[in-house]
């Protein structure tokens, strides 16, 4: 399956990050492609940009930020649409994604991912935002979904139909992070198989993976380790879903050294080769 | 499902509320409890009901961790050598302090700690060597500052000397916009130099000093200047001609011209090898 804008399958990525500057300007790594957070090279004229500026020269490049806050009852902020937009436009992103989520209000900005209501109020405010957003930037928004370590009592949506019913309304596209379908499912109940099957694979142009924490009561979200086995099965799912999609594995604590980056990333290819040839792969 | 009337823009200013104050999320809850909660509701588990594992609060509580512990990790890494000098309890206080006192409202962290110099400055508690660490912090901000801002290509040392001796009192110098220049109440260099490298850091006597904190490529630099060269290069910043400037120093500061003349070869020759300067403009034809 294809996705239906006929964004490509940029094969397998990993975060550009400060700490990885040098070695990925000296080696050239074999990874076929990046993904920056937009707010650490949206507001730069430092090292920063003029590594971007050579690292979009020779990767493809997809914007990922976490300041959208698509989900906040607070105005857009036009000031960062527009330095997105423009970020955009000088590393030719292929794609621009961020969160399902609101990262603050009434002008108090957390800085972290806060889950929604999962109401029909939510639901038709979030997909006004996407529209008004994706006329702004002129191109689908990717929305990724959560990690969430709690629900709220009015919830009358399961997570995973008001994604369906928000890229459907909306028409945008969707990132798929499976570590965070475990960890929310871990943390509320669910199945995740069912999550899974709830999704319209048609929207699902990116996935990504991640390492997480096990708290014995809950899971979080932490990007600080390798992929966990339960994630790799749920990926493999995935893959027989999308039919292959962009993968990312994300590292952002405990970064290790670029190689092992790229030794974890490269696991995920024999989940896309045996998609290819059929397989089930454990 | 509860029955209420909750806006989602009462939820979020809610939960917010309650997973950014300062004592937790429990107390928190007690707080938006005591001043009545969204939708009218009685308790907060018929907003954030918790599931068998985790009560309400310590499900909010896991966001009240992370926002603290995230945001002064961000002040950790901006002002390592002011948390050397408070040490990291002290630092970890002060920097919950300013949380409380500034949160955040730009999309940007690296906009989070802006206003911290001043924090320390006019807002803190006391603590020891208060003044000290003011001046740690406002070289480690401008620090920060010049590594985000625009880069200008630097003029190259040629273009200074080949400039003819006649047209240096009309020449007007434009900086690099990636330059700092800081009046601090100590000198801060040995110390961040000493904490940089790991070895034994002596807390210095007070003494007026300037700091010039530039990246001319994407390096960042810091630099003590004396006060003379100081005042020049903030008048050749605002726009004044070598001329004008030099003029301006010998009428209000009482300095010898002559000392003033046979000083500026040398400072041009490293202001040339800092690359400071990004520009030179001529008076007249």
């Amino acid at each position: 399956m294809t996705n239906r804008w006929n964004l490509p399958d940029l094969g397998l990525g990993v975060g550009l990050r400060t700490q990885h500057f040098s070695y990925v300007l000296e080696h050239q790594p074999d990874v076929d492609w990046f993904e920056i957070i937009s707010e650490n090279f949206m507001d730069t004229g430092g090292r920063a940009e003029a590594v971007l500026e050579e690292v979009a020269a020779r990767y493809p490049i997809v914007m990922h930020g976490v300041s959208l806050s698509i989900g906040s009852t607070d105005p857009l902020d036009t000031r960062y649409l527009e330095r997105l937009r423009a970020l955009a436009d000088r590393c030719g992103a292929v794609w621009i994604g961020d969160h399902l989520c609101w990262t603050g209000v009434g002008g108090h900005n957390g800085h972290d991912l806060y889950p929604m209501p999962y109401t029909e109020e939510s639901l038709a405010h979030v997909v006004g935002r996407i529209r008004r957003v994706q006329d702004f930037l002129g191109r689908p928004l990717v929305i990724e979904n959560p990690s969430t370590y709690l629900t709220f009592a009015e919830d009358t949506i399961s997570e995973a139909e008001f994604i369906a019913r928000m890229a459907n309304d909306s028409d945008c596209a969707l990132l798929l992070d499976v570590n965070n379908v475990y960890v929310t499912c871990r943390n509320h109940d669910l199945n995740p198989t069912e999550y899974l099957d709830q999704l319209p694979y048609d929207r699902v142009v990116q996935v990504h993976l991640a390492g997480h924490t096990d708290k014995g009561t809950h899971c979080i979200d932490t990007h600080d380790d390798h992929v966990r086995d339960e994630v790799w099965s749920l990926y493999a799912e995935v893959q027989q879903c999308t039919g292959g999609t962009a993968t990312l594995l994300e590292w952002d604590d405990n970064i290790p050294e670029f190689p092992v980056l790229m030794a974890e990333v490269r696991k995920a290819e024999r989940f896309r080769q045996a998609r290819h040839e059929g397989v089930h792969v454990g | 499902m509860s029955d209420s009337q909750t806006t989602l823009e009462q939820i979020q200013a809610w939960m917010l509320r309650v997973v950014t104050h300062p004592q937790g999320a429990e107390a928190g809850l007690r707080a938006t409890s005591r001043d009545g909660l969204p939708g009218g509701v009685a308790r907060p588990d018929q907003l954030v009901p918790g599931n068998s594992r985790l009560t309400p609060a310590e499900q909010l509580q896991i966001y009240a961790f992370m926002y603290f512990a995230r945001l002064v990790e961000v002040l950790q890494m901006e002002y390592p050598t002011v948390r050397f000098l408070v040490g990291p309890e002290q630092f970890e206080q002060l920097a919950r302090g300013f949380l409380v006192a500034h949160p955040s409202s730009h999309y940007s962290l690296n906009r989070l700690s802006v206003a911290f110099p001043a924090y320390l400055r006019d807002e803190a508690t006391e603590f020891e060597h208060r003044t000290f660490a003011v001046a740690l912090a406002e070289v480690e901000r401008a620090m920060e500052d010049v590594t985000d801002e625009q880069r200008d290509e630097p003029l190259a040392s040629e273009a200074l000397t080949e400039i003819p001796h006649d047209r240096w009192a009309g020449a007007r110098f434009r900086p690099i916009r990636a330059m700092r220049l800081l009046e601090l109440s100590h000198p801060t260099s040995q110390f961040m130099n000493a904490v940089q490298q790991d070895r034994h850091a002596s807390v210095p006597s007070p003494e007026p000093t300037v700091v010039c904190v530039y990246r001319p490529n994407n390096i960042v630099f810091r630099k003590p200047i004396s006060a003379l060269r100081y005042r020049l290069l903030t008048r050749l910043i605002d726009g004044q001609s070598l001329g004008e400037a030099v003029e301006a120093i010998v009428m209000n500061d009482s300095i010898d011209p002559a000392f003033l003349a046979g000083s500026l070869q040398e400072w041009f020759r490293d202001w040339a090898e800092d690359q400071v300067f990004a520009a030179i403009e001529f008076d007249g034809p």
